[in-house]
C-alpha cells in the first residue's frame, strides 16, 4: 500500500511539465496543418456538369414538367452539397430527363456570419455566375471547394479565382459580385426560405409537400412520382 | 486496511479515504465524457447530425472540416482518449496504484489542452458551438480537477 505513496515515480511538477510541452507540440502542430494554407490557387475540379439542354438558368427541367420542386439550399452547408452531388444526379436522371420534374434552386445565407458573410458572398457569386448562364457550372465548383464553415473558402478573391477557372467574363462578374443587385436577390431567397418556416438547408418545396434536410432520391421520388401520377393505390385484398 | 510484516494491523491506509471520495467521481467524469463521444461518433457513422436541442451549430461544427483529423472523426479520438482516461481512473480506484492516478492526470492536462484547441475553432474559426462538444469539454476540465486534487491529496 506504501506503493501508493511512492515517490520512486516522477514527481506531479515533472509530469505537468512534460505534458503541457508535449500538448503545445502536438496541438500546435495540428493548429499548422489545420488553419496554416489555405491558397486561392488550391482549386478542385467538379465534376462533368449537366447537359446544358436541361439547364435554364438556375433551374433544371422542362418548364410545362408535371411537378416542380424548389430546393432552397446554402453554399457552405456540407449535406447541401450532399444533395447536389449524390441525389440531385438521380432526380435528374431519372425525373429531370423524361420531363416529369423540373427543379428550381435558391441559395440561401443561413450558416454565414455578419453581413458580408461566405454563404451570402458564395450564393451572390452563383448569381453572378447565372447572369453568365454558367449557374451549374459555378455551383458545382463552389461545392468542390467548400471546406469548412467560414473559413475563407468563399472569401472574394477565391470566389473570383472560380469564376476564372469556370471561364466567366472576370471583368463583368467582379462587378456584379462588387454590386448589391446579388446580394438582394440572396436575401430575398433568404427571407423566402424563412417564410416558408424552414430553419435548416437542404430544403425543398415538391409540390404542395415542404421538405426539410437532406433526403434520398428514393425518398424524393416517391414523394414527385405522388405528385406527378397521384398517390399508389394500395392492392386489393382477397 | 493493509498487514505489516510484523503480524499486527497497520494503521488505515491514508491513502483510502482520497480515493474514497475522488475514485469514483474520477471514473464517472470519464465514463460521462465517453458516453458523450460515443453519442457524437455514433450519429456521425449513421450519417445523421447531432441533436442540437435549442442551441444551434452541432451540425455546422459536426460538418466542418476540423471534425476529422488524420482521417478519423474527433469523435473517434475522443472516444478513445477518453476510453483510457477511464481505464486508469477505474485502475487507480481499485488498486491504489499511484502510477494510474498519474497517468490519468497527465491525460487529462492534455485532453483539457485538446477541448481548449477545439473550443477555440468552435469560437473563433467554424463560428458555431456545439452543445454536446461543450459538454465533453467540461467533462475533461472536471477529470482535470478531480484528477489535480487526488494529485495533491496523495
Amino acid at each position: 500500500v506504501r506503493a501508493t505513496r511512492s515517490s520512486s515515480g516522477p514527481s506531479v511538477g515533472l509530469i505537468t511539465v512534460a505534458v503541457l510541452i508535449l500538448g503545445v507540440v502536438v496541438i500546435g502542430a495540428l493548429a499548422l496543418t489545420q488553419l496554416g494554407g489555405d491558397d486561392v490557387g488550391d482549386l478542385r475540379r467538379p465534376a462533368a456538369p449537366y447537359p446544358a439542354a436541361l439547364v435554364d438558368g438556375s433551374t433544371l427541367g422542362d418548364e410545362d414538367a408535371e411537378v416542380t420542386m424548389i430546393v432552397y439550399s446554402d453554399f457552405q452547408c456540407v449535406v447541401c452539397g450532399r444533395y447536389a452531388t449524390e441525389v440531385e444526379p438521380l432526380l435528374v436522371d431519372r425525373y429531370v430527363r423524361a420531363g416529369t420534374l423540373r427543379i428550381e434552386h435558391r441559395d440561401v445565407a443561413i450558416l454565414g456570419r455578419g453581413s458580408e458573410n461566405e454563404s451570402r458572398l458564395a450564393a451572390a457569386a452563383a448569381s453572378c455566375a447565372e447572369e453568365q448562364d454558367a449557374y451549374f457550372a459555378y455551383h458545382d465548383w463552389l461545392f468542390a471547394n467548400r471546406n469548412a464553415v467560414n473559413t475563407g473558402d468563399f472569401r472574394p478573391e477565391r470566389l473570383r479565382a472560380i469564376a476564372t477557372e469556370v471561364g466567366l467574363d472576370r471583368e463583368t462578374f467582379d462587378a456584379c459580385l462588387a454590386g448589391d443587385e446579388a446580394r438582394s436577390a440572396v436575401d430575398e431567397a433568404t427571407s423566402e426560405f424563412a417564410g416558408r418556416g424552414f430553419n435548416a438547408t437542404p430544403s425543398m418545396v415538391i409540390g404542395d409537400q415542404q421538405i426539410v434536410g437532406l433526403q434520398t432520391a428514393e425518398q424524393l421520388g416517391a414523394i414527385i412520382e405522388a405528385q406527378a401520377f397521384g398517390p399508389v393505390s394500395p392492392a386489393p385484398s382477397p | 486496511v493493509s498487514v505489516v510484516s510484523s503480524g499486527r494491523l497497520a494503521e488505515p491506509d491514508p491513502v483510502t479515504p482520497v480515493r474514497g471520495t475522488l475514485g469514483l467521481p474520477l471514473l464517472l467524469l470519464a465514463l460521462a465524457s465517453m458516453a458523450v463521444a460515443g453519442y457524437l461518433l455514433g450519429v456521425r457513422m449513421l450519417g445523421a447530425a447531432p441533436a442540437c436541442g435549442p442551441v444551434a451549430g452541432c451540425d455546422t461544427v459536426a460538418e466542418s472540416s476540423y471534425a476529422i483529423v488524420f482521417g478519423i472523426p474527433v469523435a473517434a479520438w475522443g472516444l478513445g482518449y477518453s476510453a483510457i482516461v477511464a481505464l486508469a481512473a477505474f485502475a487507480w480506484w481499485r488498486t491504489a496504484d499511484s502510477r494510474a492516478l498519474m497517468g490519468a492526470y497527465g491525460l487529462a492536462l492534455l485532453g483539457t489542452l485538446g477541448v481548449a484547441y477545439l473550443t477555440y475553432l468552435e469560437l473563433f474559426v467554424i463560428h458555431a458551438i456545439c452543445i454536446w462538444c461543450v459538454a465533453y469539454a467540461v467533462f475533461v476540465v472536471g477529470t482535470l480537477a478531480v484528477a489535480g486534487l487526488a494529485v495533491r491529496r496523495i
